[in-house]
């Protein structure tokens, strides 16, 4: 390395990503969409739309509701399913230079173990995410994030049918965030990720009726930063594996914080609707950072706030 | 292929009481535009209001490009304080637009309030053809600076139908319906009720239709999936649809309006 030179490589359970700046699932959909403002190359992952055994429809409209800083979404995991997203979209993900993780979700344990055997069958996937922490969706999704021994049992039936690194996605929608945490990374994580959105709702007053038609629906944005990172600094300092960090994360500010609170790495999300170039202008701003206070590797940042 | 703008303002006015016309300088967004695709623009740098709002292309002329808004909550209200000079923050062009070559058939517009604007661009595209436009609005002032004044200018064929009777008819656009020619090929944009009238007559008489769509947006780039409208897919299951990115022009028949 060149002398000034910033090392922005991080290591996220297995997977060596070349900064550590990624994509949140559900809002980056296949890779495609964002192409045109971000060059995927130039990302340490991206994390592709939510992924079940079988078609998903998703839930009624109206699906979103803006809200200070923020929004409510309640997409309900509207996905093709493993077959079309293995015959249409991987095909496209394999081509792109960066590393891919896939997300998955299920009604049951037998599920997400047939989505991972699957995608470790398919091959050009860097890692699953295992979503247990949707707040959207009847069944699965955030019952299985919120009591331990069921988040447990996923990520086991998750890490004896793949070799991929194993990320599981936390729900922030819990008493005691590091007990889910302990409990997962004991069954096989390699990290985790959080934080999923947080359970909301918006009313509107002409109608006198919910704005979302499911009624409930998940936080997400700026609005969630301060929770989102005192749960990364408090799961970081539980566990022994990495914490991707993500929610609210708009700017290098607020990535560099996440890493500082014990994140290895960070996820836009929400963010890139707002602004498309975000993960690309984190990336620089977190270099620039290093650079101007004399950082040679970005791993320093990590935990750097702990008392 | 949509990019990232700052454009600068030329100039933004309020035409008519709560509708503003925004004039943008942008030479290659002007340049990539397509009749019925839309601008994605970031209101404020604050992260409230979060949301981009997706704004459809009124008229592009010269390396400018129009942009015909409603007041209608804080977006908006913010935008119609946007002054000549600022930059302002665009995504775009974003979405599929009409299929502006309607062949040997006769172009129809049919316009309801603001949803008129994105016809004015279309028109730009169909000059020199013989265009009818069935246009409805509250009142004859609303219906002009709403892009009835533009159509007029490009020597469309204009039937009104206002609320108050003071141009045209009193009454709603989808009473003008028998007015399109079997042949014709209807371009609608407006409210939803409107759209759906429309459609169905399309259907029903088999006249061609393109519909344009509006939907609360996250993303605007398909990402997301939170704009969804009814469709049908190629074997005629009801299936949801991204305004966005499959839109938010749809043929009629693509749209499952049970």
């Amino acid at each position: 390395m060149k002398s000034g030179e910033v090392n922005l490589s991080v290591n996220l359970g297995g997977l060596e990503l070349r900064n550590p700046v990624t994509t949140c699932s559900g809002t980056y959909g296949f890779g495609e969409e964002y192409a045109p403002y971000a060059d995927p190359a130039q990302l340490g992952a991206i994390a592709v739309k939510g992924l079940t055994r079988e078609v998903r429809q998703g839930n009624p409209m109206p699906r979103l509701a803006e809200t200070p800083s923020g929004m409510l979404n309640s997409i309900g995991l509207q996905n093709p399913g493993i077959d079309e997203f293995e015959a249409r979209y991987l095909p496209e993900l394999r081509k792109l230079d960066t590393k891919v993780l896939a997300n998955i979700a299920g009604n049951s344990v037998e599920d997400y173990a047939y989505v991972s055997s699957r995608l470790e069958e398919a091959g050009g996937i860097a890692g699953i995410e295992v979503n247990i922490s949707c707040p959207n969706v009847k069944h699965g999704g955030i019952q299985f994030g919120t009591d331990p021994k069921m988040a447990a049992q996923v990520t086991r039936a998750v890490r004896e049918n793949t070799m991929l690194p194993v990320i599981v996605k936390l729900s922030p929608n819990v008493t005691d965030i590091t007990e889910i945490a302990r409990a997962v990374v004991d069954a096989g994580a390699d990290a985790v990720s959080l934080i999923n959105t947080i359970l909301g709702m918006a009313i509107d007053i002409r109608s006198r009726r919910p704005v979302l038609a499911n009624i409930l629906g998940g936080l997400s944005g700026p609005a969630v930063k301060p929770v989102a990172l005192r749960m990364v600094w408090q799961v970081s300092q539980a566990v022994k594996v990495p914490v991707l960090g993500m929610g609210g994360i708009l700017t290098a500010t607020d990535a560099i914080e996440f890493m500082l609170a014990g994140a290895t790495a960070v996820a836009v999300g929400t963010g890139n609707f707002v602004n498309p170039r975000a993960p690309l202008e984190i990336v620089a701003g977190i270099e620039e950072y290093c650079r101007a206070n004399g950082i040679r590797e970005v791993k320093e940042l990590i935990g750097a706030a702990w008392l | 292929m949509a990019e990232l703008f700052q454009a600068r303002v030329l100039r933004n006015s309020e035409v008519c009481p709560g509708i503003f016309n925004l004039v943008l300088e942008e030479v290659r967004l002007a340049a990539l535009a397509q009749p019925g695709q839309f601008l994605n623009i970031r209101v404020s740098a604050a992260n409230s209001p979060l949301l981009r709002r997706p704004l459809s292309i009124h008229w592009v002329e010269e390396g400018r490009v129009e942009i015909l808004f409603q007041v209608v909550g804080q977006g908006t209200e913010i935008l119609a304080r946007v002054r000549t000079g600022e930059m302002l923050d665009v995504q775009g062009p974003l979405g599929r637009g009409f299929d502006p070559d309607p062949g040997d058939r006769t172009p129809v517009l049919v316009g309801g309030g603001i949803g008129i604007a994105p016809l004015g661009f279309l028109a730009q595209h169909l000059e020199g053809r013989k265009v009818l436009a069935l246009l409805g609005a509250r009142n004859r002032e609303v219906l002009g600076c709403s892009g009835g004044t533009r159509l007029d200018g490009l020597g469309v064929a204009i039937r009104a139908a206002t609320d108050d009777g003071s141009l045209g008819q009193q009454g709603l656009v989808t009473e003008l319906l028998s007015e399109v020619p079997a042949n014709g090929l209807i371009y609608a944009c407006g409210p939803g009720p409107m759209l759906r009238a429309v459609a169905r007559y399309a259907l029903e008489k088999g006249i061609r239709c393109q519909v344009s769509l509006e939907e609360h947006m996250g993303c605007g780039v398909g990402a997301c999936l939170g704009c969804m409208c009814r469709g049908l897919s190629a074997a005629g299951e009801s299936v949801y649809k991204r305004v966005c990115a499959d839109g938010p022009v749809f043929d009629a028949r693509e749209v499952d309006w049970r």
